[in-house]
């Protein structure tokens, strides 16, 4: 009995110790898109000097469609001076890689001048967003209805 | 008109903290019944989704009572059922060999695989069933995953 009680002990330190290592490479990955070199306007093809979201996805994300999109539309109706730039990840695995995106929907916020504000790997809230977005520019706080 | 694809992950986490309990319980008391009584219940439950025992607990009582709230999202259920039936196979396998070949070793250790994945998928919200589901989906193995009609997302 007590080494039963004991394997399972262990058992469970493994998983919470897989749990707390996955949250540390995740950390560790945010952190380095944060510290990525700024990226320029022209390399989305957007207008100089917005804040801009990178919305990433790809063809066959369920999530993608059916959550972050929706959520991208209600940032824009809220918010009509930020750019949204969908990627699809298999097809810019350059800029997917330079932000650390390993999942689909990922999202980064860039400032004015293309440094990475904020990343959120998984699917994003509205809120979460336009609070992200304001404090990239917080003078388009004023823009946020509601 | 069909029925809304939307998947509760309330119920679903309660089907992942129920194996994980009841398996280790299994585990810890050397009840191979138990895990074998789980695998049962998880294989009719991915056969006939209304047999699911513990989502019919979780919606006949708990969550009239008030103990759970319903989280319901926009999404194909399929994935979730074939984990479900990916764990339902190796608890039922892990029965067979603890009960009918005397395996104790081969059979803890499915039954464990399948607290293991459990777990990470209640507390990590990482489904490996379903990340099967998706790959063999793409390879055209598996019915590729259906898009839902939009539906009332609850935001967390």
């Amino acid at each position: 009995m007590i080494e039963r009680v004991f394997m399972l002990l262990i058992l469970a330190g493994v998983v919470a110790l897989l749990l707390v290592a996955g949250r540390a490479v995740i950390a560790a990955k945010r952190r380095r898109a944060l510290a990525a070199e700024p990226l320029a306007s022209a390399a989305t093809g957007d207008e100089a000097g917005r804040v801009r979201l990178l919305a990433f996805s790809t063809p066959h994300c369920q999530q993608c469609h059916l959550l972050q999109k929706p959520a991208l539309e209600d940032v824009v109706g809220r918010n009509s001076a930020v750019e949204i730039v969908p990627i699809d990840a298999l097809e810019q695995p350059e800029l997917a890689a330079r932000y650390g995106i390993l999942t689909v929907p990922s999202t980064v916020v860039l400032t004015a001048d293309g440094r990475a504000a904020a990343v959120n790997y998984g699917y994003a809230p509205a809120k979460v967003l336009l609070e992200q977005i304001g404090a990239a520019q917080p003078s388009l706080a004023a823009h946020q209805a509601g | 008109m069909s029925k809304p694809l939307v998947v509760d992950t309330t119920a679903i986490r309660l089907n992942q903290a129920c194996i994980v309990v009841l398996v280790a319980l299994a585990f810890l008391f050397q009840q191979p019944w138990l895990a074998l009584a789980v695998g049962v219940v998880l294989a009719l439950g991915t056969a006939v989704p209304g047999l699911a025992l513990f989502q019919q607990v979780y919606r006949k009582v708990l969550q009239p009572v008030g103990l759970l709230r319903a989280r319901v999202h926009p999404d194909d259920p399929a994935p979730h059922r074939f984990a479900q039936g990916v764990g339902a196979t190796f608890l039922l396998a892990a029965g067979v060999s603890l009960l009918a070949f005397h395996l104790p070793v081969l059979g803890w250790v499915l039954a464990l695989i399948v607290v293991v994945l459990a777990a990470i998928n209640l507390f990590a919200g990482f489904c490996a069933g379903c990340f099967v589901y998706y790959q063999l989906g793409r390879l055209g193995l598996l019915p590729p995953v259906r898009t839902p009609e939009p539906v009332q997302v609850s935001q967390e």
